[in-house]
């Protein structure tokens, strides 16, 4: 078992994001977003009798 | 089906696994056939990491639940993304850096062999049985819906995965997952199209959303705190967000694709597709059956759409009472078919909505009412609780889907069990073989030997599936037991893991020791509250962290006593 760092994985972009940390960053805000779509969806969209 | 239908059908099998044996022409040793020599592009492990999470009871199950309850159930996937993320941080690294081929015996290096044998053993049992079922569920769908021999449909859909896999290894497993996948994606998209074709004309996108609003089917989250409420964001959030990260980093049948990336890079690349691509699929399948929901206000549906479980009520004793709601449910789809038209007229021509609102509302409250009294009547028959829900897509696929696309809607459900079952060979073969064969058995043997070991394996895990799957009618209420006894152990697992990644004084017997005190903690909290299920994982995740770092600071210390 080894427990070495592999520089290649760490560094460098990853498509249009400069590096890990940016393209996590993008997946939180993704989730939020998300979740936020689907309130607005749910409040919205609710057509039931009042 | 028609001609055409087994023509699209034969074409599909014949084609994916020919792709796929063609793909695997490079492996080379047991590494090869469990690993694909380490060299598989991250797109591919990517779709095969959403087709074998994707099994055929997604696919139909899904849409059925969304049917009758909404799309409520996406919230058990909004955390995904964010595990993926953790996954790609913690887990992912140290199980590639290890070079290892299963994540069990990454545990033998940190921890010892009895916690990695106890995890693998509990992984092929639990997995072994979710095989068959895998197998099982679609079969009996179809033998219903098609008027199949089930024995006929699990025989079709094992032989031809044992075949492939046998002889592909994980590489023609992934390469007919992506095949399998993107088959999916398109069945998915024709399903809507369909859907939206078979509505009435006059029927337009904002019709459909309006309609699926009276009765909140488009209601996805939901904020309350009540944790035996199965379904809110927070069950999904934090119960939902262990249940994905004991699947996807502690399941063999999920970590043995990314190990197969050429690079660290490449596996946490194949799981960031998959943060992306989860949630519009699965809104997608979810909208299917609230699309399915619209559809039968137009259209009259059976009042349920298990014809064998039907039958079955109509010569039971109970089955004058039955027909009695099937006629009450005819009656009161006239008066909702009738208002919905009404509804339709009245929004072309700007008039108030309001009590057509409350009419149809009603209507559908009275008709909701009316399906589960005739699932309670046929769960007090059948002794076991109804599962209508897996019947109304396939159902509606049969009765209204055009011949050639009703051959290809088949063959996606068909490739979206086969592509979770090759999945699960590999990963019971790669356990068997390497954590016990290898382990146990015959500790030095040439390639050759491990190769044949592995090729055999898979054979008997498929047949033991096939096995599973045969008789699992006959298992009845054992099957359900089967299935929940597996959220017993996916947070205890992933305890086990945790402790290994985080906890850097953690010892072997506090793994293992913990680990039996998280299943006994779920099993207890299972018996004694109503949380939901999606809870237990947090709760087997915390005690084998709490049990296994108290035990291994307090009691696993032998060198305190000298």
């Amino acid at each position: 078992m080894t427990d070495r760092s592999e520089p290649d994985d760490d560094n460098g972009a990853i498509g249009i994001f400069p590096s890990w940390p940016w393209l996590y960053a993008a997946i939180i805000v993704y989730t939020v977003i998300a979740i936020v779509l689907l309130h607005v969806f749910t409040v919205t969209l609710d057509f039931g009798p009042r | 089906m028609s001609g055409l239908d087994w023509a699209v059908f034969a074409v599909y099998f014949g084609g994916v696994v020919g792709f796929a044996l063609w793909q695997s022409r490079k492996n080379v040793g047991v590494e090869g056939y469990f690993l694909a020599n380490r060299r598989l592009p991250w797109g591919a492990i990517g779709l095969s990491v959403m087709a074998t999470q994707a099994s055929a009871i997604t696919f139909i199950g899904t849409t059925g639940q969304a049917f009758d309850d909404g799309m409520e159930f996406i919230q058990v996937y909004l955390p995904q993304p964010l595990v993926m993320i953790l996954l790609c941080v913690v887990f992912v690294p140290f199980f590639y850096r290890a070079k290892v081929y299963t994540a069990y015996e990454y545990l033998e290096g940190r921890f010892d062999a009895k916690t990695r044998s106890l995890t693998s053993f509990l992984f092929l049992v639990s997995r072994g049985l979710a095989a068959g079922i895998v197998l099982y569920a679609p079969a009996i769908v179809l033998s219903v819906i098609m008027g199949w021999d089930e024995k006929v449909t699990i025989l079709i859909m094992g032989v031809i995965t044992i075949a492939y896999t046998m002889a592909g290894g994980i590489t023609a497993v992934i390469w007919t997952d992506v095949v399998q996948m993107l088959m999916m994606f398109v069945g998915i998209a024709a399903a809507l199209v369909i859907l939206f074709g078979t509505l009435p004309p006059e029927v337009g996108v904002g019709d459909v959303v309006y309609i699926g609003g009276i009765q909140q089917m488009w209601s996805s989250i939901d904020w309350s705190w009540d944790p035996t409420n199965t379904y809110t964001i927070w069950s999904g959030m934090i119960g939902g967000f262990f249940l994905a990260l004991a699947y996807f980093g502690t399941d063999q049948s999920q970590v043995q694709r990314y190990l197969t990336a050429k690079s660290l890079r490449s596996s946490r690349l194949s799981l960031i597709f998959n943060a992306f691509l989860k949630l519009p699929m699965q809104f997608a399948i979810l909208s299917i059956g609230v699309l399915l929901f619209v559809f039968y206000h137009f259209e009259r549906p059976p009042l349920l759409f298990n014809s064998a479980e039907v039958t079955m009520v109509h010569e039971s004793e109970r089955g004058a009472e039955f027909q009695r709601l099937e006629l009450e449910h005819g009656d009161v789809h006239s008066l909702r078919r009738e208002a919905t038209l009404e509804l339709l007229d009245a929004r072309s021509s700007g008039d108030d909505l309001t009590a057509l609102q409350q009419r149809i509302g009603e209507y559908d409250g009275q008709l909701s009412g009316l399906r589960s009294d005739a699932k309670a009547i046929v769960s007090d028959v059948r002794g076991a609780s109804s599962n209508d829900v897996n019947y109304v897509f396939p159902s509606y696929l049969i009765r209204y889907v055009p011949a050639g696309v009703l051959g290809l809607m088949i063959a996606v459900i068909f490739a979206a069990a086969m592509s979770s079952l090759d999945s699960e060979l590999t990963a019971l073969s790669s356990a068997t073989v390497i954590d016990f064969y290898k382990r146990y058995v015959r500790r030095s043997a040439d390639e050759a030997h491990y190769l044949l070991a592995s090729r055999i394996a898979t054979f008997f895990w498929g047949l033991f599936a096939c096995g599973v799957a045969l008789y699992a009618g006959r298992l009845g209420s054992l099957l359900e037991a089967v299935n929940q006894v597996g959220s017993f152990f996916y947070g205890s697992l992933l305890g086990v893991f945790v402790l290994a990644f985080l906890v850097k004084k953690a010892t072997g017997d506090g793994a293992f020791w913990g680990l039996l005190a998280g299943m006994l903690a779920v099993f207890i909290v299972s018996v004694t509250t109503d949380i939901s299920y999606l809870y237990y994982n947090v709760v087997g995740t915390f005690t084998v962290l709490g049990v296994g770092t108290l035990f291994s600071r307090f009691a696993d210390r032998p060198e305190a006593a000298t």
